[in-house]
């Protein structure tokens, strides 16, 4: 188990440092947080609510989204790649080989949101002029929502990943439910400000309270008016995303072995055919 | 434990749909055999193979591989078999060193006590002649080099029984012919068990103790090549030069007939050649009499 582990995580950390080292996978985390950087800038100036700079509502729903993309969409696409392409039947062929895998995908997505959170609150604070609003308390509860968050995310992109069949189907559909998750889960304005029936889909996803914590390490005490119930409840948001935490975890893995399973050889073959008519 | 066969099949069955590929195989695979599955495509080699590695569920029958059925076998039998699968596109942005060592690891716990545990990266390289390429990216190999790196991932964890689904596609004859002396000396060194698929008859001639035809679901012949020439009613070819001209003449037995060609008086016999049969001349004549044989009950194969 422990070798499992350890070695997981080795596959994990090669892997990551294969991307940094190609050039599109850098793109990609470089234009998302030229993205972030502009959208602050432009409303550097702009106020949320007297004295409360609109920064503090932007910052933490970007790191939600974050969170949101690399955990599900980015970790559903690696999947469902290297489904295609025999990485997922190699694992199998091998000793404990699934258990290496996925600790391997988990690690690897761990190291690409700490480096994009870390350079998006250094961004943040250069811009906002060093105030993030956040007192020590709040970066810890930054932390640790982001940690939760990871584990609560992760599990759901291995599941799109064994859901789809086809890289493209995750590039496509993917995207907008990822996008149309973040809009119901009042990432892009508050959720109270959303129609009545679209609210309770809000509450029931771990978006919303993923964001509601971190908003409440940004944000001073009196601005929960915005919120749902017109006030704090950390305590419930982290219950919430725990709940979602636990339902993947024990999902997840029955998913990946029950997709594993049903790969064979000769499917591999015929997909690869059918890629290269694709291409 | 040496009279434990190390693959044991009975009464093995696949079914997809209404269709039955493999209909009732019995076989039996002792330690340090290297067996060449053979048969057209479409016979069921590749699923035969993918159940014993544990990939699929038979529809019916019993399995035992090193004594597990591989469909529920854990970890510790993963680490005792090799697998080299028919096509591989996996881990292309990867080096050659690190894959292998990486994989080399996960072999590690799972040494038993008095025997060798992985291979050490330069062995293997050596072995399988990828010495050079080490550093190369996995996506930059040749298509036989990129062959070379499967069949060096399935030998990592020195196996006990290995399978190869068709190892040698891409390879040019120097490859060839390095890979079929690697598979002698595992089985001959290493007492290594070996089933293989191939379309290359000469292939399977040259590495094989033994030889399966899998044909309709079943398996139509069993033997060395030898065995299986002598089955089919086989004739050798005698050819030889005899006054400036070429002559041919065919035999089911040779021998009397050389005996009397170099006996006759007054006749300059040079550059004589007997030819026996070549396992492609039995195998193309096996699955004919099997297809002819299948012809004359049209209502069986419309049963099945």
């Amino acid at each position: 188990m422990t070798t499992a582990l350890r070695a997981g995580i080795r596959r994990g950390l090669t892997e990551f440092g294969i991307s940094l080292r190609t050039p599109g996978d850098v793109l990609f985390i470089i234009i998302g947080l030229v993205i972030v950087a502009v959208v602050l800038w432009l409303n550097r100036d702009a106020e949320f609510a007297p004295g409360a700079p609109l920064g503090w509502y932007v910052v933490p729903s970007v790191l939600t989204i974050q969170l949101l993309f690399i955990a599900t969409y980015g970790l559903a696409t690696v999947i469902v790649t290297e489904r295609e392409d025999g990485t997922l039947m190699r694992a199998r062929s091998l000793p404990s080989g699934l258990r290496v895998y996925a600790v391997g995908v988990t690690t690897r997505t761990l190291a690409e949101i700490a480096c994009t959170v870390l350079p998006t609150l250094v961004i943040a604070a250069i811009i906002l002029g060093g105030d993030l609003g956040l007192d020590a308390l709040g970066v810890l509860q930054v932390l640790a929502m982001l940690a939760l968050g990871t584990v609560a995310l992760t599990p759901f992109g291995f599941v799109v990943g064994t859901v789809f069949r086809n890289p493209r189907a995750v590039g496509g559909w993917g995207f907008l439910v990822v996008g149309a998750v973040a809009l119901v889960s009042g990432l892009f304005q508050p959720l109270s400000t959303l129609p009545a029936w679209v609210q309770p889909i809000g509450l029931v996803l771990p978006l919303y309270w993923i964001g509601h914590a971190m908003r409440s390490a940004f944000l001073p005490d009196e601005f929960g008016v915005v919120e749902i119930w017109g006030g704090w409840h950390v305590g419930l948001a982290f219950a919430i995303v725990a709940a979602w935490a636990v339902v993947g975890l024990v999902l997840a893995p029955r998913l990946l072995r029950r997709v594993a399973r049903r790969e064979t050889a000769s499917g591999i073959e015929a997909r690869r055919q059918a890629a290269l008519q694709r291409a | 434990m040496t009279t434990q066969p190390v693959v044991d099949v009975r009464g093995l069955r696949m079914r997809y749909g209404t269709r039955d590929v493999l209909d009732g195989i019995d076989v039996r695979i002792d330690r340090g055999e290297v067996v060449a599955l053979l048969g057209p495509n479409g016979a069921g080699k590749t699923t035969t193979i993918e159940i014993l590695e544990g990939f699929r569920r038979p529809t019916a029958g019993t399995v035992a591989v090193l004594g597990e059925d591989p469909a529920h076998a854990g970890d510790a039998w993963r680490a005792r078999v090799g697998v080299v699968l028919q096509s591989w596109r996996d881990h292309a942005r990867w080096r050659v060193g690190p894959l292998l060592e990486q994989f080399a690891e996960l072999y590690r716990p799972f040494t038993a006590e008095g025997r060798r545990g992985p291979y050490d990266l330069a062995e293997l390289l050596d072995l399988v002649g990828l010495a050079e390429h080490r550093g190369a990216l996995v996506r930059s190999l040749s298509g036989g080099q990129r062959r070379r790196l499967d069949v060096a991932i399935g030998l990592v964890g020195r196996p006990e029984l290995l399978f190869l689904d068709e190892p040698t596609t891409g390879f040019d004859p120097v490859a060839r012919h390095e890979f079929h002396e690697l598979i002698n000396r595992l089985s001959d060194f290493d007492d290594t068990t070996v089933l293989l698929t191939t379309h290359d008859l000469a292939e399977a001639e040259k590495i094989a103790s033994r030889i399966l035809i899998l044909d309709g679901g079943r398996i139509v012949a069993d033997g060395s090549a030898t065995d299986l020439a002598r089955s089919v009613a086989g004739v050798s070819e005698i050819s030889w030069r005899e006054g400036g001209s070429r002559q041919v003449h065919s035999a089911a037995d040779p021998v009397p007939f050389v005996r009397d060609l170099l006996a006759r008086p007054g006749v300059q016999v040079t550059e004589l050649q007997v030819r026996s049969q070549t396992l492609e001349e039995t195998y193309l004549s096996m699955v004919a009499r099997h297809e002819a044989a299948g012809d004359r009950h049209p209502i069986d194969q419309e049963a099945s």
